[in-house]
């Protein structure tokens, strides 16, 4: 077999240039691994974020299935209830104590209003759909 | 085809092409050895051993070529006497392209003389040794032609760096930078395969959510999220602060009507000024009107 003839210098520093390069390249790889758990992190709040938000106000089924929960919870029974595709209005006639917790309940919850009326025996509320 | 060049002590040379070197007798040692080891790492080892018989061996290199069975053609040479002696005939190493043993490249005749620019050589033993200048010789030497020997395939490799660092250091030290730069090299694929795994969570997730394609729109539809969120937060708000004066000072609020972030109030209330007073610690009145027992205000949110 043939003797490998390079000079241990040239070696020594080949080899050494191929160890900086590898420390250079190893600190920008963990200079990119923490951008990415940065990003990561960072978007991962965001779409947390966008889930809730979205859940609380903008989704469709949700907003109307908690107009009807107070509703029932409350057993008003004379709701005027008119649904269109972007908006729900409920009219409730009844006296001032009933007035009274509904609208508590009501603003407790977490529903899109976007007009509200209240007089000493009545309700009337506009929920946005989007 | 490289030219052939002998070199010996007290030559001068002007080079300026690619040259194979040929070692002159006096830059060198040479011994045939029977040495019962075939391996070539083993007779490494142990040549230097064989040449510490005849002089100290410090800063020697040695080579060895099998002439037969467990019979060995070995050399020692100094490769910084080589090089000064390179150095000193005017020969720039950059044109050396091999090195060869004179003892190798011609057939050793026993007793036979060979002349080469006034020096001459004999072959002793079978091995070429330079005879003394003083020593007369009246025997016919047979001229080397050195330049139409056919080279063989044994040559050294000049170190040029021997004085600093000897091969096996180098190898040492390389090896250690090689294996920590493989240990980097192993650590990014490791950092490599955690980014895929941020990367690929970050899609599920989105996926999962079923979220816009890009980030931007998203944020745009969470500002609009925000936006309702933040109304409907303030206008909670100000409902309480309004209801929390009515409790306080036994009033009776008759009407409240939201619309457009504005809150319609109307009172049952003899008491204006206190009123507004009140309201206005945080909000904008827009107007405020008494008609008969009623009080009306309009408030901007």
């Amino acid at each position: 077999m043939k003797k490998l003839d390079i000079d241990p210098l040239f070696l020594i520093f080949s080899v050494l240039i191929i160890f900086i390069l590898s420390i250079y390249t190893l600190n920008n790889k963990k200079e990119q691994k923490l951008d990415s758990f940065r990003s990561y992190i960072e978007n991962k709040s965001t779409i947390i974020k966008y889930n809730d938000l979205k859940k609380s106000w903008a989704t469709k089924s949700v907003q109307i299935s908690k107009v009807n929960n107070i509703i029932k919870t409350m057993n008003i029974k004379n709701a005027n209830i008119i649904q269109t595709n972007n908006k729900i209005e409920v009219n409730i006639k009844s006296n001032i104590n009933n007035i009274h917790r509904f609208t508590n309940k009501l603003l407790n919850e977490k529903i899109n209003i976007k007009r509200l009326k209240i007089t000493k025996d009545s309700i009337y509320f506009q929920v946005g759909l989007i | 085809m490289s030219k052939n060049i002998l070199l010996q002590k007290k030559n001068n040379y002007q080079i300026n092409e690619d040259v194979n070197i040929i070692l002159s007798p006096e830059l060198y040692s040479a011994r045939i050895f029977d040495i019962p080891i075939d391996s070539a790492k083993e007779l490494k080892l142990v040549i230097p051993n064989f040449f510490e018989e005849y002089f100290n061996i410090e800063g020697y290199s040695f080579y060895h070529i099998k002439l037969d069975h467990h019979k060995y053609l070995c050399f020692a040479y100094k490769q910084s006497e080589i090089l000064e002696i390179l150095k000193q005939s005017n020969i720039d190493l950059k044109f050396v392209k091999n090195l060869y043993f004179l003892q190798n490249e011609i057939e050793c005749q026993e007793n036979e003389l060979y002349e080469y620019e006034d020096i001459k050589y004999i072959c002793s033993e079978n091995i070429i040794v330079k005879i003394p200048s003083n020593i007369p010789i009246n025997q016919k030497a047979k001229k080397l032609e050195i330049e139409n020997i056919s080279l063989s395939k044994h040559n050294i490799f000049l170190n040029k760096s021997s004085k600093y660092i000897d091969n096996k250091t180098a190898y040492i030290i390389s090896f250690i930078f090689i294996i920590f730069a493989l240990f980097n090299f192993y650590k990014m694929s490791v950092l490599n395969e955690q980014i895929d795994k941020y990367d690929k969570n970050l899609d599920n997730l989105k996926k999962q959510y079923k979220l816009p394609s890009s980030m931007i729109q998203t944020k745009s539809i969470i500002n609009e999220y925000q936006e309702i969120e933040n109304t409907n937060k303030e206008y909670r708000d100000a409902c309480e602060y309004v209801l929390n004066y009515k409790h306080s000072i036994n009033t009776q609020l008759k009407n409240i009507e939201y619309k457009n972030n504005k809150i319609l109030l109307s009172f049952e209330n003899k008491n204006k000024q206190q009123l507004e007073n009140y309201i206005k610690k945080r909000y904008k009145i827009l107007f405020s009107r008494v008609i008969g027992k009623n009080l009306s205000i309009e408030v901007k949110i």
